[in-house]
């Protein structure tokens, strides 16, 4: 098919339209492209009767590109399939540039965007965004600026174990959002399940510092500090993952004649049996995910009797001395004589207070 | 309190082959051995994985249970022996679920034969309920192994093994609580499926047999253990007799508490929390 040039209109939303005949020839589409995770909306209005003729455009906002500086769409053609898709491509990338341009033109993001040119920061997204409302406390004319940067994370400390697939590992990023030079509000953007697998792998929740806290009031101080918090929370859950794995063999080499069951994944937990002058007992020894800077819990569980349905009659015995600065064959050896010492209270604790059946 | 003295003839050797010599048997098999010398290497390369178990609960309901009596160490308590081996059966579960949920428990029946009566599953109050439902019934003196080996085949999946380094999915094992002091346990239909079992590595094998006091003029207990000691002759396998009191069950479950994969060979088990020289 030829391609016919024409002149096009862009169809600015505010303006009136263009004649009813043509109307009924058209197929609108409206599409939702994400920016600063923000949502710009641009309508293609297809002409059915021209099918070999790219879309016209309206752009939602003062977006009006000079659409014959265009190349690919001078090369729109109905036989290549991703001829849409790379007049869109461009389009995009305009559309970035012109919010750019905007940013650059107001002083404070300006001076923002200079200093992260200086310090190498080249990977951002940026959003002038409007404000139709009549509060007085934008001072960006009528302009709210948002500013996406990701934050570089290394994911390969994380112990496999977790349970994240590759796809999960999404990095995240900073948006902050400048609603006047003073009003500044950071976000972490993160997946929910990668933010609550590292919470509670570390039991430290990943919060950001407020603007011109600790963490500085200029983007070149903040995301240096952001990318250090998640730096710190997977140093502390990989730290804590292997010192785990360090006492469970090391208990294991010592015991292992009376193992029971270990959690062979996060080592979390370790489950022996015990035997003392005929009293057998079970002993669940739980690890947490703040070890070593927190102890396990012991458990003692009698085997005989029950202290409730389906519940064996146990006791949790966490007043034992505990030291992080222990090594572990320390630890494992103070582990030992401390159940020893303590099966006599347990035995007369369970016969007093468990049942043979309930 | 110390424990008394297990019967001379527990001290066994897994490794142990034996062949039958009572001749008066009234049931014969065709092959006496189990002998699988292939099988022995494989048991080094294991991983000490604490995947999902689905533990087949055999339970013995004849009647033998229901007469037969256990009594507390010091002789103030009794009990009839298919009450404890419920009890027992309990606290077995229970623990097993708290130390990892995802255990599943199955339930076969031994009559003269095998019958299952629930497929796996981790729902441990159920389990428990349909295992306290079972009443004493009336056996015949005989009980086929075979069917035993044939219903599980049939009804439980086991893992495929391409490399038994790698971890399996889940591992199947088999529970197996006799208690009959006269009737021997016989392989009456072959042993094809026994021998499939067998030898997959992911299959386990425990055996807890409960009887009366060993006397070879009134009854076969001694017959009957070297029958049941022989069924699974790999070394991962465990093996326990208890016959006197009710604490010797109880502890008898406490050692098989240990996940098959993780738990040390039986002839290691030391339960001392603290080394000898240190008491």
């Amino acid at each position: 098919t030829m391609l016919k040039k024409r002149s096009f209109s862009v169809i600015n939303k505010n303006s009136s339209r263009s004649g009813g005949q043509m109307e009924e020839n058209c197929d609108r589409i409206t599409l939702s492209l994400p920016l600063c995770q923000d949502c710009v909306s641009w309508e293609l209005i297809f002409d059915h009767t021209q099918l070999d003729m790219p879309p016209d455009f309206t752009f939602g906002d003062d977006f009006n590109p000079d659409l014959d500086s265009l190349k690919r769409l001078e090369i729109y053609s109905l036989a290549n399939y991703d001829s849409l898709l790379l007049v869109l491509q461009e389009l995009f990338e305009l559309y970035r540039q012109f919010n750019y341009s905007k940013a650059v033109g107001d002083e404070r993001m300006g001076f923002e965007l200079n200093m992260m040119n200086e310090a190498g920061i080249n990977q951002f997204s940026v959003l002038a965004k409007e404000v139709h409302s009549r509060s007085q406390e934008a001072s960006h004319g009528s302009q709210i600026f948002f500013l996406e940067l990701p934050i570089e994370v290394d994911f390969t400390r994380l112990p496999p174990t977790l349970g994240l697939s590759e796809e999960e590992l999404i990095p995240p990023s900073l948006l902050i959002r400048f609603k006047s030079s003073t009003q500044v509000q950071p976000k972490l953007i993160i997946s929910s399940k990668l933010e609550h697998t590292l919470s509670k792998a570390s039991g430290i929740s990943l919060s950001m510092e407020p603007w011109g806290g600790n963490w500085g009031g200029i983007v070149t101080d903040y995301l240096p500090r952001a990318r250090e918090m998640l730096f710190n929370v997977i140093g502390f859950i990989s730290n804590s993952y292997h010192k785990r794995k360090e006492f469970t063999h090391s208990l294991l080499q010592t015991m292992s004649n009376s193992i029971l069951e270990f959690d062979d994944v996060e080592y979390l937990q370790i489950v022996l049996l015990m035997e003392d002058r005929g009293f057998s007992f079970v002993v669940h020894i739980t690890n947490h995910h703040t070890f070593p800077d927190s102890k396990p819990t012991l458990t003692f569980q009698s085997v005989y009797h029950f202290q409730s349905a389906y519940t064996p009659f146990h006791k949790v015995y966490d007043n034992y001395p505990y030291s992080p600065r222990w090594s572990n064959e320390e630890f494992v050896h103070r582990l030992r004589t401390f159940i020893k010492d303590s099966v006599d209270v347990f035995k007369l604790a369970s016969l007093q207070g468990g049942k043979l059946r309930v | 309190m110390e424990t008394k003295d297990p019967p001379p003839f527990s001290t066994h050797s897994p490794h142990t082959v034996v062949t039958m010599k009572d001749t008066a048997e009234p049931f014969r098999e065709e092959e006496d051995r189990i002998n699988y010398p292939q099988l022995n290497d494989v048991y080094c390369s294991l991983p000490a994985v604490s995947c999902t178990e689905k533990i087949i609960i055999c339970m013995d309901p004849s009647m033998e249970t229901a007469g037969h009596v256990l009594k507390s160490k010091e002789g103030s308590n009794q009990e009839s022996l298919i009450n404890i081996c419920k009890n027992a059966l309990e606290m077995f579960i229970c623990t097993k679920s708290a130390i990892n949920k995802r255990h599943q428990f199955g339930l076969i029946t031994l009559c003269n034969s095998a019958a299952w009566t629930r497929d796996p599953s981790s729902a441990k109050d159920e389990v428990i309920r349909d295992m306290r439902h079972l009443d004493p019934i009336d056996v015949e003196d005989i009980f086929d192994l075979t069917t035993l080996f044939a219903v599980v085949k049939n009804r439980v999946k086991l893992p495929v093994v391409t490399d038994p380094r790698t971890p399996p999915p889940y591992i199947v094992r088999l529970l197996f609580l006799y208690c009959r002091s006269d009737c021997i346990p016989l392989f009456l239909n072959g042993r094809e499926s026994h021998r499939e079992m067998i030898e997959n590595p992911y299959f386990f094998f425990d055996v807890v047999y409960i009887h009366k006091p060993t006397n070879p003029e009134r009854n076969r207990c001694r017959t009957i253990q070297e029958r049941l000691w022989n069924v699974d002759p790999r070394p991962r396998s465990y093996k326990l007799d208890v016959t006197q009191t009710m604490t010797s069950l109880y502890d008898a479950m406490s050692k098989l508490l240990g996940h098959p994969l993780q738990r040390p060979l039986q002839k290691n088990l030391n339960f001392k929390p603290t080394p000898p020289y240190l008491d």
